[in-house]
């Protein structure tokens, strides 16, 4: 566990030294518990939100308005059950975790299905928050040039084989590589060693390079 | 050798942009961080399963301590839950941009009032088409898409139009506390005023009463979903399962997108309670299977479009013996009964039928350049469902006309055209918490649309109207509905079996019942869908099952 981890372990233990205290804190709320609790919570949402967000990003296909509505959304399911974390992985790990499940239960909103040819996957949402920009509002505003283009197709191909890997290997790869986190951490998360997430993400990467390569085209610049 | 080894996949998956976070993010996070942690910290065991994967206790005296706790806090969070609306329940009434709402009838949108302050006299008009006072049209501006953007509010779901009914927040944030909680009479709702909470504050519950029915204060969504989905047992597609105990049967986010024919899910009023759609007039759909069912065959599941074959039935012109006004473009008729075929005494049936005008005589001259003539372009409706009253709610086919509801006002967006004389059903199933109280409105529709080009080619305005569906639009019983509205039921039902819909639950007896009644009546229309069910019926065999066209 890294320096971060140290902090985050610090944070929480101040959030969870109230925890005994909960209940008379609850009975009768006690202004000197609160502000040293929020603190806390303060220091880790400022410790993991541009982490959190970027996997959020990654997830959405680059949509940012996307992106932080699922972020704000994964934070908030985050405090409701943050008793249910339980130490065994980083918090910035476990947040993760919530992250993902959050972005998958937006995907799979039947309702919100459109086709993604025309938006960002991600911003499907018709209860959802002000959309991207229709042309090109992804990463970058102004309309990129062919190149710029094509290289947005193939990630957004990449993205979206991601997504249709069976779970175990799509959260793996997320966590890996869009979350940011090490394969350590996500072994502690899962139960499982550190040798065990890289054979996932070997078969992961394997099967990605083989249905990119049974769909490819000739705008592919990755040779 | 490939183009795609594995070190290129893994190089190319950390090099996906990050992106950077808006600033103004982190306040929102931080303005989330809920007041009382420690509630939170306990509250969390009560999930089951939380979003992560759960853990139990490892430590026996640790769980008898909680348990304890728990108890105490999941009292106080659910008797707090109940005084106050959190952060995101503020936003719904501060936030967005509600004063665009373009209310003609008394109440609702400006936050003071109590929302059921509609006059009687207004609502008492029943299932007669209404025409709609021009004087309470607007012309709607353009909204820049920055407008739409504002996001003021922290609410995940800002609302996208001005907000009629304005405490669903409640229900949002805690819809097992309210369903829990003893429900006040609607009496006592219709007092409330919007915007604080709906109910007066009451005693705290005692704890362990409240304890054992208080929510997990937010578990994640599918959590409810799935609540709801039990309880009901007729979503149309199940939330997933948490990634907890969901290994098997993945399905992923792509395999969702093209899954098969899409059926509008029941909305959980809690989560949405906007349904935006563009209109449509087309009737293709119901040629067709007229055309499969007379030749004895039938039609593919995926051609059947309910509200296809509903718009195509011959329904009454509500302009007929009442011309439209000067600048009267629609017509809108609300009514609602409670349906044979709903699975339930507690649901209703609600129809929105919108009518255009036909061509005035100055108009109505020979078309030129073979274009079809319209009176309204980019036309899309938004209902609005009061979710004191609604439960839950779904749309009754126009699974592909659906429009973000962020972007009912987003011109932009392709909607329909509509043509002289057309008119265009919308059906909701709607299960109602409680029977509404007199005046009390249960859906609010907008319709905003643009008038086509003047002579000299300059771009018509938009125009926006809206029309409430009120307890005195619902029919006590379905005898005592508008033929129309029965005629549409037994032509979406017939289209939902057609389609092998899981919403077609209904008995097929009870639809050739209710369609021969109909065309006994003399119902226009009715005694083609007795003959289309009957054929329906002779083929007897499940929609998913039916021959793929095109071998003929």
């Amino acid at each position: 566990m890294g320096k971060r981890g140290r902090e985050e372990k610090r944070l929480l233990a101040v959030l969870r030294r109230r925890r005994g205290a909960g209940s008379e804190a609850a009975a009768e709320p006690d202004e000197t518990t609160v502000p040293a609790d929020r603190e806390a919570a303060e220091a880790l949402v400022e410790a993991t939100w541009r982490q959190t967000y970027a996997a959020l990003f990654r997830l959405t296909g680059g949509d940012a308005d996307l992106a932080a509505d699922l972020t704000q959304d994964a934070y908030r399911k985050a405090w409701a059950a943050l008793a249910s974390f339980d130490g065994r992985a980083r918090f910035s790990t476990w947040l993760y975790r919530i992250a993902y499940t959050t972005f998958l239960n937006h995907a799979r909103r039947p309702h919100l299905v459109v086709p993604l040819e025309e938006r960002g996957a991600g911003a499907t949402g018709d209860d959802e928050p002000p959309p991207p920009d229709r042309d090109g509002g992804r990463a970058d505003a102004s309309p990129p040039p062919d190149e710029a283009l094509a290289e947005r197709r193939c990630r957004e191909r990449l993205r979206r084989s991601v997504l249709a890997l069976p779970e175990n290997l799509r959260y793996t790869v997320t966590a890996r590589y869009w979350g940011g986190l090490s394969a350590a951490e996500i072994g502690r998360q899962e139960g499982i060693t550190a040798t065990a997430v890289r054979k996932r993400l070997r078969k992961a990467n394997t099967l990605l390079a083989a249905r990119l390569e049974s769909e490819d085209v000739p705008t592919e610049t990755a040779s | 050798m490939s183009r795609h080894d594995e070190r290129e996949i893994a190089r190319r998956l950390a090099d996906t942009p990050a992106g950077e976070p808006p600033p103004e993010l982190l306040d929102r996070l931080r303005a989330d961080i809920p007041e009382d942690l420690a509630a939170g910290l306990e509250a969390g065991d009560e999930a089951g399963a939380p979003p992560a994967a759960p853990t139990p206790f490892s430590r026996p005296w640790l769980a008898v301590a909680a348990t304890l706790v728990m108890l105490l806090a999941g009292g106080f969070l659910g008797w707090k839950l109940t005084q106050e609306v959190g952060p995101v329940g503020q936003s719904y009434v501060d936030g967005p941009p509600a004063a665009e709402s373009t209310m003609d009838t008394a109440g609702s949108a400006d936050g003071t009032g109590t929302g059921e302050a509609v006059e009687p006299t207004e609502s008492a008009k029943a299932t007669a088409a209404r025409a709609v006072d021009p004087a309470g049209e607007v012309a709607a501006e353009e909204p820049t898409r920055d407008e739409s953007r504002d996001r003021a509010a922290p609410a995940r779901e800002a609302a996208p139009v001005g907000q009629a009914f304005e405490d669903t927040a409640i229900h949002e944030e805690r819809p097992m506390v309210e369903d829990a909680a003893p429900t006040p009479p609607i009496g006592d709702l219709a007092a409330s005023a919007p915007g604080t909470t709906a109910a007066p504050p009451p005693a705290p519950p005692s704890v362990p009463q409240v304890a054992r029915l208080a929510p997990p204060s937010r578990p994640a969504g599918h959590q409810q979903g799935r609540q709801a989905a039990e309880s009901r047992g007729r979503l149309a597609s199940p939330e997933p399962e948490g990634m907890g105990d969901r290994a098997a049967g993945e399905r992923s986010e792509l395999e969702m997108m093209a899954g098969p024919a899409p059926t509008n899910p029941v909305e959980e009023k809690a989560q949405n309670r906007l349904s935006t759609f563009g209109l449509d007039v087309d009737t293709g759909s119901f040629t067709l299977l007229r055309a499969y069912l007379d030749a004895g065959r039938m039609p593919p599941a995926a051609a059947v479009r309910v509200e296809e074959v509903v718009n195509a039935q011959p329904f009454s012109d509500p302009f007929a013996g009442a011309p439209a006004l000067p600048g009267e473009t629609f017509r809108v008729t609300a009514d609602a009964a409670p349906s044979p075929f709903a699975p339930d005494r507690s649901h209703r049936l609600l129809r929105f039928r919108i009518s255009a005008r036909e061509l005035t005589p100055a108009e109505g001259k020979p078309v030129r350049d073979g274009t079809l003539q319209t009176v309204a372009e980019e036309a899309r409706a938004q209902v609005e469902f009061d979710p004191r009253v609604v439960e839950s709610w779904r749309q009754v086919g126009y699974e592909n006309r659906a429009i973000a509801d962020h972007e009912f006002r987003y011109d932009a967006v392709d909607a329909g055209e509509i043509g002289p004389g057309h008119s265009v059903t919308a059906l909701y199933e709607v299960k109602l918490r409680a029977e509404p109280a007199p005046g009390r409105p249960l859906a609010l529709l907008k319709l905003r649309w643009r008038e086509p080009a003047g002579a000299e080619g300059k771009p018509g305005r938009f125009r926006e109207i809206e029309e409430r569906l009120t307890a005195e639009d619902l029919a006590a019983s379905w005898s005592a509905a508008d033929p129309d509205l029965r005629l549409a039921a037994v032509a979406a039902e017939l289209a939902e079996h057609l389609r092998g819909s899981p919403h077609a639950t209904s008995a097929p007896s009870t639809l050739l019942t209710e369609a021969r009644r109909l065309a006994s009546a003399g119902v226009p229309g009715a005694a083609e869908l007795v003959e289309l069910a009957e054929a329906w019926r002779r083929l007897d065999v499940p929609a998913a099952d039916a021959e793929e066209p095109g071998d003929d």
